[in-house]
């Protein structure tokens, strides 16, 4: 019964559905200014793909892009595109600027600048940068 | 329990667990495989506006408006720059790695508390790092960051 119990209240405390993959391991940081993850789109950065809204986008290579998504100086033309059509699917396109990015904590900055790039290039503007809270 | 429907006799009627008890050892096992047990929190970033973001609403800005970027160079070094507002010359401060070769973070969060002290427009930096920067050293800086000014920008260009 109290098994039952600590489930509940922890399944309960859960406040989003958040599902990293398994490889991707997320940077743990005890952060300053704690805000619990929105339900909105998801971005996620690992190791050999890149992943919007859980579907595969771009597979990468050791988090390198492949030769035709770096011919644009900044963004992945693939993933800018899948962004725009998010952006339309959106309830409110105009308004809607949020999207949660999960990232690998190795990943080098040239990647993920080129994810953000992509993402903001859609109008996506504001990123919730998940981390795992030590406690 | 007592069942007086009889003619005039008592039976005692024993409550059958165990479909309860299957019900419980499903639900718990279900709640084992679905539960998370670890905390995921998000830092609040926005994109600042040097990136290709073409449909991106523009900045509000002032006419001399303060800014403050933050580098993080290829050598470990984090490069602090303030400009704008009334100030005559752009402000530069370098913090060097710590002597293992990390980020000073320590020297930042002093060096921003310093700086927020002398300019308390400031409310907002603008964070770029170098390419090989791995993301949990920047969202640790950005962390660092986020306890003197609130708002952070993120280069995506």
């Amino acid at each position: 019964m109290i098994l039952l119990v600590f489930l509940l209240k922890n399944y309960s405390a859960s406040l989003t559905n958040l599902a990293p993959s398994s490889q991707l391991a997320l940077p743990e940081i005890a952060v300053s200014a704690k805000t619990a993850p929105k339900e909105s789109l998801t971005i996620e950065v690992g190791r050999e793909a890149v992943l919007v809204d859980q579907a595969l986008a771009v597979k990468l290579k050791n988090f390198e892009f492949p030769a035709n998504e770096t011919q644009d100086t900044m963004g992945s033309p693939t993933i800018a595109q899948l962004m725009k059509r998010q952006r339309e699917l959106r309830p409110n396109p105009n308004t809607e600027s949020s999207v949660v990015v999960m990232a690998d904590q190795g990943a080098p900055y040239s990647t993920i600048k080129r994810v953000i790039a992509s993402v903001a290039g859609a109008g996506f503007v504001d990123l919730q940068l998940v981390v795992v809270d030590p406690q | 329990m007592v069942d007086n429907s009889g003619a005039g006799g008592s039976q005692e009627v024993e409550l059958n667990l165990a479909p309860i008890i299957d019900c419980f050892t499903v639900l718990i096992t279900y709640l084992l495989v679905t539960a998370s047990f670890l905390t995921l929190t998000a830092m609040d970033v926005s994109v600042s506006a040097n990136s290709d973001s073409k449909e991106a609403p523009p900045p509000i800005e002032t006419k001399h408006p303060l800014v403050m970027t933050l580098d993080l160079t290829t050598t470990n070094e984090i490069v602090l720059k303030v400009s704008g507002g009334d100030l005559k010359k752009e402000i530069d401060l370098k913090l060097a790695p710590k002597a293992n070769g990390a980020w000073d973070d320590d020297s930042l969060e002093k060096a921003l508390l310093k700086i927020t002290g002398r300019w308390s427009s400031l409310s907002e930096v603008s964070v770029s790092a170098a390419p090989t920067t791995k993301y949990k050293e920047l969202v640790n800086l950005i962390n660092v960051a986020q306890k003197t000014l609130p708002k952070v920008y993120i280069s995506g260009g």
